[in-house]
């Protein structure tokens, strides 16, 4: 530091007695030129437009990332030709249509994109009529799951209550359907016979229950809540007031409806919460428990492929004809069921000796005959499925039983799960908001597909603070949404966390390993030298270059030896003899060249004969060697048939996936740690590890407790400036395994808990893709400068961590490098 | 050892544990394999790279090869395929007999007649690639052997179209297909229940086999027949058949010499709903004079619009069909050379149906397609195209007796007289394979496995198979790097396009484009950011206070920091930005500098004791002149624009409007700024400094600035004069130099570019120039020289191998930068040094393309040699930096 400050001095000094001496002189001339103030400022002028360019795009990515969120009025346009248009104003600016002619447009984000087909327009400013701009006091902003934004003014909402159905009701529409395909079959004077019984019998008595449940509803609605009108949705499709209801009309549903916006608004936002839990209830339960009981029945299924493999005989095709067959077999048995119930039914209800009685018994057992056929011929093809199935084992596999039940539970299970969606969607589906748009067009919008809704232009600064930070809530810990260009962005940042972590752990050690090598135990030569300058360039090699290394190494070779071994990953496989014969001569020349490398290393650097100071090198070159071939022999073996083989075609780790591309970018960042820590591990003054040496201390020791405890701060430096690469990096991430959508995250509660196969998002790559490659890129823009933002801040923060580190190393050791 | 003196008198222990010197032997190993170990993994990278690469360069090769003699014979003129898993194929007699049998045995499975009450006279496969079809899931026919009523799971068939003419005068239209059907285990007999996963078994007129992945999948060969279509008044002679992308033409010709086509359009079938080609018209064919003897082969190319007649002495009649109102004989021509005796004996289509290939009796092929003459090139026919050869292979053993079509690539197998068979691939004219079939024999028929690897042949004794492996014969160091001729082109070219919509699309494997892209790339950022960052790093090392420096030089590596894919979407977002504005930024360029200069002078003008006092804010007088020419370049854009280039850049850059002075000014203005501000420098200036010697320091300093405005005058000046001396020579810069404005360009990539590239050549050259120790520098100082001498003359030629380095490292980072010019850089593959157009470079296309390439392709394998080819390059550059920078620091360490 104070090398630098006499710098300066030595360099501002001199020359100010230099100019004003050669002022006094009155040669101003040639000192002037010679001062060549024009140049100066010409590089001057170079440095402030590179610091220019970093305050500019910092400004820009700031400045749009934080005002994303923030919600703007919205404004009405009235315009000349009659239309409207309401929205969002997200440009103004000056627009030539042709040359000389300027006017002002604007760009109004309208939203409502399934009755546009577009998110944006363009106004003219003399497109819109005179004082035609307002800002309308209960425009609605809503943001939806689908269908992106909305727009308008809410007119009513309203609660729908549908009619409750009776087990009798349900009954009789259950007699009526079986007697209607049964019709069907019959000869003309059948039919005729029938005729009479199902449309004056049938049909009255159904109509009759009916309308005993509709007067009951309406007597459950006796009263109109304050401020509301009940409204009945007639069997017709008609909407009329209650009190207006015909006698004797079915009621479908009756709506409770609230006019008004503010009242809309004030129901809205009461009932809101509950509905969006519900949804959000909803959607964990499709998500989450459908997809872990798709799993199971999956995992089931390659249990039995595997067997399949090992046994080599057929075990899968029989094992999914078989509950195929049973499937087939148990409707059947259903419908004759059903069949009979209805037959009860009618023979209770209308007596056994009725014309509807016998034709009923008729049908079911014409009906039960046919079931009968088909079960009977499934039974014997299930007989020969079973019988090759017991050929396999006898009395079945345990792995197809398995299947067998657990293909039973999850079908029991997955029908629970939809009825529970079911009761759920029916529940939420009965309130809606009711919005008319700019043009006057009315809208209902379900409230589980509402994400927000604000009154845009009524919220005071306070209020609009807190939409600003729910959005930023939303964005830092919710799911994407509408092809990620709404919603949050958690399974990027934790994709982008867990890769970097678990790069850092691999790079780490070896990088460490590499560098004290180099640094501590190497003899400086021109071997070393090369090898260092070889590393200095890996950092420079590009990236895309380890991309494309990962794909075709770790995924379509190592990831496809994993998945099945050597043959699917295009090795051909040695013979078994042989393959051991070898191995084995390998594996103690190895052992003996690392074993001969110990003793001849500690030695080294005393005098020794001739052959002893080479035997150190010769074993670390046969080491080398004899590990090679070993590596090279293991991936010959003939006896690994891969742990997904089960899964082939499909690849499980033969394709992108998160450790793939951990490891990708940990090789990418070896150099950064190897050079960190070469430079960390020589600032360590020799004179320490020479008064440790002169302590009696080993190298080892020396270097255990003397120069790793100094270097620290520079590996940590130097790991934490490979993170921040790591982070930034998107180009490898391409190739193995980043991508847009990952329905799963690669940690998660699910055993094994971690997940090294499965893609991940990735923030990088979802600007790329966002930014360059989305269909709305208009809409989505703004999102993008969010997420640069935060992945510029991790960024950012990572690299000022590092070059505080580092100051504070310099500092401590004193010790300036180039 | 132990009675030696020691220092204390005392005698002491010398002996280590043996457990410290375990650890530390353990250590030592650890440490020297790790690290070694590692260092070598690391270095596998570029090996591991070049081995996928290398089979690209491997020669092909014929796996197996053998013959069967089944008990059925070939007549000549049967036609031959194979399916894609090479289980199951096909031969069609001339005579309208059918036979399906198994490929690794020869055995026959079926033998029908197509048409049992009459036999066809002419048969007309369409070429091309097959069609693929989805097999409505109702109980098929092949179903029979087990009497189940349920519908196989999935079905898809792969369909070859032919065409049947009759002695009536009737056309037939079929689809003979290959259907794959995945049956129910259930419905599987008990026989086949034995197989082994890869086995394969006769069942009925099928051939059932069980995958490897444990499925069973269930193959046979479909017939789907179509009612006759009178076309001819007499028996049909000659058939040609295209399926014309949906819109199919049947052409044919009768025994009494007339000929007819039948158009058939695309309609809504009234009953089913489905889009079906119904026949349109038929038209007589105007056969000209030379057509009175019948032709030997007629045939239809891909689209239906030319008609061939070839006749087997080599004449060749094509007729214009694209319009069915007025078919004319377009072009007439010999396919052999004057004196040539040879005789026609093969023609047919390749993949796609483009290009017509024909051999002769002396065992040559040769590759014709149409292509539309340049202006200047050969004369086009009266339809616009003409005919030409673009390929030959030279003669083979024999007569070439059969012609067999690649349905992936541009590959032809050629059977020859003598009983040989050979593998071409047309497009980069290399012989790929040679085999006997059966020696002495004429080869009937010979066929290409769908996935290129099988070679099967007829012969009149048996049927013949080959597995062969053709490797990548479309990629070789001359394909990769020089023009190829491709199909439909007018001229040998390098192109870069690697798919295309279609199945028969060629690939386009040009390298060079790619290279030129990644220069390019190169070129224009080091253009903008290598000036801007040296004399950034000069300034801050030299004219600035430490402490200023200081806080400066982390604020650049800020942008060292900027991941690239931020840089690229600033790209995007500035893009409209620098389209709308494109006059201002150009003026920017000129008004920057100026206002700097121009500023300095002022500076110079103000009295020493004010600017001394203030120097030390000197860099904040700098930052508010940027505003200023800001300002000026934002007033003066528009003003340029409207006298220059006719009121709009864009428009004249497309060539539509205005002189092509405005351009050459613009080109012309740094050179003759460079020339002028020589020549001033020369003599000018010392004449001033000679003048200025009287009249003191102010008045100097005006003097100086007023010849600072003269030079820029004259600057101006000169390059109008030079402009319009080149505006008078008719030369124009749009063309050659500057062109059509495309949103993603070079100028775009260049700035954007330069954020990459700044701080790294900042924070090298930074610290070279202040390595250069200052002991040197006092010794200037202290001698008399000012800051900027001392800076020119002493710094820099010092730390010049540093500076080297630093541009070097920087034009590495340039060439391999990815995200900026994939999202930034338009991806088209052109070769021009428009900045204003964009390019497609190696490291952007690798990004794009990789993901997507099929594993161990072609494309594959050229995309891992753009990855080396990359590695290469930096590797290079960055050594050379390396190691100028090594000897710089120790040149340094000596000073």
């Amino acid at each position: 530091m104070s090398a630098i400050a006499d710098t300066a001095r030595l360099k501002t000094a001199p020359a100010r007695g230099w100019g004003r001496r050669a002022g006094r002189r009155g040669g101003g001339g040639s000192a002037l030129v010679a001062r060549g103030e024009p140049l100066v400022w010409l590089s001057g002028g170079a440095l402030a437009v590179s610091l220019a360019m970093v305050a500019g795009l910092l400004a820009l990515i700031v400045y749009r990332g934080f005002a994303t969120f923030w919600p703007d009025r919205i404004v009405r346009l009235e315009l000349r030709d009659g239309r409207a248009v309401m929205g969002e104003v997200s440009a103004d600016e000056v627009h030539e249509p042709s040359p000389g002619v300027e006017t002002r447009r604007r760009q109004v984000r309208t939203g409502n994109f399934e009755l546009t087909n577009t998110h944006f327009q363009w106004v003219l400013d003399e497109e819109v009529a005179p004082g035609g701009v307002t800002l309308p006091e209960w425009a609605l902003l809503v943001e939806r799951v689908e269908w992106g934004r909305f727009y308008g003014v809410p007119q009513a909402f309203a609660v729908r209550s549908a009619r409750p159905v009776s087990g009798e009701e349900e009954q009789l529409a259950e007699t009526l359907r079986f007697f209607e395909e049964g019709m069907a079959k019959l000869d003309e004077a059948d039919r005729a016979a029938l005729t009479p019984f199902v449309d004056q019998e049938l049909r009255p008595q159904l109509r009759a229950v009916q309308i005993r449940a509709y007067e009951r509803l309406l007597a459950n609605f006796g009263t109109t809540p304050e401020g509301a009108r009940l409204d009945a949705v007639l069997a017709s499709g008609r909407i009329v007031p209650i009190t207006e209801v015909p006698p004797g009309e079915a009621i479908v549903e009756i709506h409770e409806v609230r006019t008004g916006a503010e009242a809309a608004w004030d129901r809205f936002a009461e009932l809101h919460d509950g509905v969006r839990e519900k949804a959000a209830e909803r959607r964990r339960l499709e998500k989450h428990d459908i997809g872990a009981l798709n799993r199971r029945l999956e995992t089931a299924r390659l249990a039995v492929r595997s067997a399949e493999i090992e046994i080599e005989q057929p075990l899968l095709a029989p094992a999914e004809s078989a509950l195929r067959l049973r499937r087939e077999i148990a409707t059947l048995q259903d419908r004759r069921a059903a069949d009979r119930r209805v037959a009860e039914s009618v023979r209770q209800r209308f007596g056994g000796e009725s014309t509807a009685a016998r034709a009923a018994a008729r049908f079911a057992a014409e009906r039960e005959a046919g079931a009968a056929g088909q079960i009977e011929k499934h039974r014997v093809e299930l007989q020969r499925v079973q019988a090759v199935l017991d050929e396999a084992s006898p009395g079945g596999p345990p792995v197809v039983q398995v299947f067998w039940d657990t293909a039973a539970a999850v079908a029991v299970q997955t029908a629970e799960i939809q009825e529970q969606i079911q009761a759920i969607r029916a529940e939420t589906a009965r309130y809606e908001l009711r919005l008319a748009t700019a043009d006057g067009r009315l809208k209902a919008l379900s409230l589980a597909d509402v994400v927000r809704a604000f009154p845009a232009n009524r919220l005071g600064w306070w209020d609009r603070l807190g939409v600003y930070f729910s959005r930023w809530a939303e964005f830092l810990t919710g799911e994407p949404r509408e092809a990620n260009s709404e919603g949050g962005i958690l399974p990027a940042i934790w994709g982008t966390v867990v890769m970097t972590l678990i790069m850092s752990l691999a790079v780490v050690p070896f990088g460490v390993l590499a560098a004290l090598y180099l640094r501590e135990y190497a003899k400086p030569g021109p071997i070393v030298s090369a090898v260092r300058i070889s590393v200095n360039n890996l950092a420079g090699v590009p990236s895309i270059v380890f991309g494309v290394f990962g794909l075709g190494f770790f995924c379509y070779i190592i990831g496809a030896y994993v998945d099945g071994g050597p043959d699917n990953a295009g090795i051909v496989p040695w013979p078994e003899r042989e393959w051991f014969v070898t191995l084995g001569a390998l594996a103690a020349i190895g052992a003996g060249a690392f074993l001969l490398g110990l003793l001849s290393l500690a030695k080294a650097g005393r005098g020794h004969s001739g052959w002893q100071r080479h035997r150190g090198r010769v074993s670390i070159v046969l080491w080398l060697v004899a590990t090679v071939l070993f590596v090279a022999l293991i991936a010959k073996t003939p006896f690994f048939d891969g742990f997904y083989a089960a899964n082939l075609p499909n690849p499980t780790f033969g394709k992108g996936g998160l450790l793939w591309a951990s490891l990708t970018l940990s090789l990418l960042t070896l150099p950064v740690v190897i050079v960190a820590t070469e430079e960390a591990v020589s600032a360590v003054p020799n004179s320490m590890r020479e008064g440790s040496y002169a302590c009696g201390a080993s190298k080892w020791q020396t270097i255990r407790r003397i120069v790793l405890p100094r270097a620290l701060p520079g590996i940590l430096t130097g790991m934490i400036l490979a993170m921040a690469r790591g982070a930034g990096e998107v180009a490898p991430l391409m190739l193995v395994g980043a991508v847009k959508l990952a329905p799963e995250l690669p940690i998660d509660g699910e055993f094994p808990f971690f997940h090294g196969s499965r893609n991940f998002m990735h923030l990088g790559f979802h600007i790329y893709d966002l930014g360059f490659q989305s269909p709305n890129s208009e809409a989505a823009r703004p999102m993008v400068f969010t997420t640069t933002l935060l992945l510029i801040f991790i960024v950012a923060s990572l690299n000022l961590a590092a070059i505080w580190l580092r100051g504070r190393l310099r500092r401590r050791f004193g010790s300036a490098q180039f | 050892m132990s009675d030696r003196n020691t220092f204390t008198g005392h005698p002491r222990r010398r002996t280590t544990t043996w457990r410290v010197r375990a650890v530390d032997r353990v250590a030592r190993g650890l440490i020297t394999f790790g690290g070694i170990g590692t260092i070598v993994a690391v270095s596998l990278v570029a090996l591991f790279l070049a081995w996928v690469v290398l089979p690209l360069f491997y020669s092909p090769a014929v796996e197996m090869a053998e013959m069967r003699r089944p008990a059925w014979a070939s007549r000549p003129g049967s036609r031959l395929e194979v399916d894609e898993h090479r289980l199951i194929g096909w031969s069609l007699s001339p005579r309208g007999t059918l036979r399906v049998f198994r490929v690794d045995t020869g055995e026959t499975i079926d033998d029908r007649e197509l048409f049992p009450d009459i036999e066809p006279t002419a048969i007309a496969p369409a070429f091309g690639a097959p069609e693929i079809v989805d097999v409505p899931q109702a109980s098929g026919s092949g179903q029979d052997h087990a009497g189940g009523d349920r519908a196989s799971r999935t079905a898809q068939a792969v369909a070859r179209p032919v065409a049947f003419g009759f002695a009536d005068g009737s056309v037939r239209q079929a689809r003979i297909a290959f259907e794959t059907k995945f049956p129910d285990f259930a419905d599987i007999p008990e026989a086949a229940r034995r197989l082994r996963a890869g086995q394969r078994m006769v069942l009925g007129k099928n051939i059932l086999e069980l995958t490897p992945q444990g499925k069973y999948r269930l193959h046979t060969v479909t017939v789907d027949s179509q009612g006759p279509i009178a076309i001819a008044d007499g028996p049909i002679r000659n058939l040609a058949y295209t399926l014309g992308g949906g819109n199919p033409v049947i052409s044919a010709m009768t025994d009494v010499g007339t000929a007819r086509l039948a158009y058939f359009r695309k309609r809504t079938d009234p009953e089913t709903g489905e889009r079906r080609p119904v026949l349109d018209r038929i038209v007589d064919l105007p056969l000209a004079e030379s057509a009175r003897k019948p032709p030997d082969y007629l045939l239809l190319n891909h689209r239906g619009d030319s008609l061939f007649l070839l006749w087997e002495d080599g004449r060749l009649d094509r007729y214009a069909t694209a319009n069915p109102r007025n078919i004319a004989l377009a072009e007439s021509l010999r396919l052999f050379d004057e004196g040539d005796a040879a005789r026609l004996t093969a023609a047919g289509f390749l993949l796609g149906g483009k290009t017509l290939i024909v051999g002769d009796s002396r065992g040559r092929t040769s590759a014709w397609f149409l292509m539309r003459p340049e202006a200047g090139g050969p004369p086009a026919a009266s339809d616009g195209w003409k005919l030409v050869r673009a390929h030959e292979f030279p003669a083979g053993s024999a007569a070439v007796t059969a012609l067999g079509m690649s349905a992936a690539r541009r590959m032809v197998a050629a059977g020859h007289a003598d009983g040989t068979v050979s593998l071409l691939q047309v497009t980069a004219e290399e012989r790929l394979i040679t085999a006997t079939v059966e020696a002495g024999q004429p080869v009937v028929s010979v066929a290409i496995a769908p996935e290129d690897d099988g070679l099967f042949a007829l012969a009149p004794s048996g049927f013949w198979r080959a597995e062969i492996d053709p490797q990548h014969p479309e990629a070789s160091l001359s394909t990769l790097f020089l023009p190829v001729w491709y199909e439909g082109d007018p001229a040998p070219a390098q192109v870069w396009q690697s798919t295309g919509g279609s199945q028969d699309f060629e690939p386009k494997f040009g390298l060079t484009p790619l290279v030129f892209g990644t220069l390019k790339a190169t070129f224009y950022t080091m253009l903008f950011g290598a000036p801007l960052a040296l004399l950034a790093a000069l300034h801050t090392s030299e004219f600035v206070h430490s402490r200023t420096r200081a806080r400066i030089k982390p604020a650049i590596e800020v942008m060292a920091s900027l991941p690239s894919v931020v840089l690229g979407f600033l790209a995007i977002v500035i893009a409209p930005f620098v389209r709308a504005w494109i006059p201002a930024i150009l003026s920017l360029l000129v008004t920057v500098p100026a206002a700097l200069m121009l500023a300095a002078y002022v500076w110079q003008i103000v009295p020493q004791r004010i600017t001394l006092r203030l120097e030390r804010w000197r860099l904040a007088f700098i930052l508010l002149v940027l505003p200023i020419a800001v300002a000026a370049a934002w007033v003066l854009g528009p003003l340029i624009e409207r006298t220059l280039f006719a009121g709009d850049v864009i428009r004249w850059l497309d060539g539509k409007t205005g002189s092509p002075l405005g351009g050459w000014v613009l080109l012309l203005l740094p050179a003759s700024g460079l020339a002028i501000a020589w020549i001033s420098g020369m003599w000018v200036r010392p004449a001033v400094v000679r003048k200025g010697a009287r009249i003191g320091r102010t008045g100097f300093a005006l003097l100086d600035a007023g010849r600072f405005v003269a030079t820029c005058l004259a600057t101006f000046a000169s390059a109008f004069a030079g402009a319009g001396l080149l505006t008078m020579f008719g030369l124009d810069p749009r063309g050659p130099l500057v062109g059509t404005y495309v949103p993603m360009n070079s100028l775009i990539v260049g700035f954007v570019m330069g954020f990459a590239v700044i701080p790294i050549i900042y924070t090298i050259a930074d610290d070279a120039l202040s390595a250069v120790p200052d002991h040197l520098r006092a010794a200037s100082l202290g001698a008399g020289a000012t800051p900027l001498q001392t800076a020119v003359r002493i710094v820099i030629p010092t730390a010049m191998s540093g500076l080297f380095s630093a541009l070097m490292v920087g034009l590495g980072r340039a060439v391999g930068e990815t995200m900026i010019v994939l999202m930034a850089g338009g991806m088209t593959a052109i070769m021009d040094w428009n900045p204003f157009n964009g390019f497609r470079p190696l490291s952007g296309n690798v990004a794009f393309e990789l993901p997507e390439a099929v594993k161990n392709s072609t494309h594959y394998r050229i995309l891992f040699l753009a990855g080396l080819t990359l590695f290469a390059m930096t590797f290079v550059v960055n050594t050379v930096a390396e190691m100028v920078r090594l000897r710089f620091r120790r040149r340094v360490h000596h000073l």
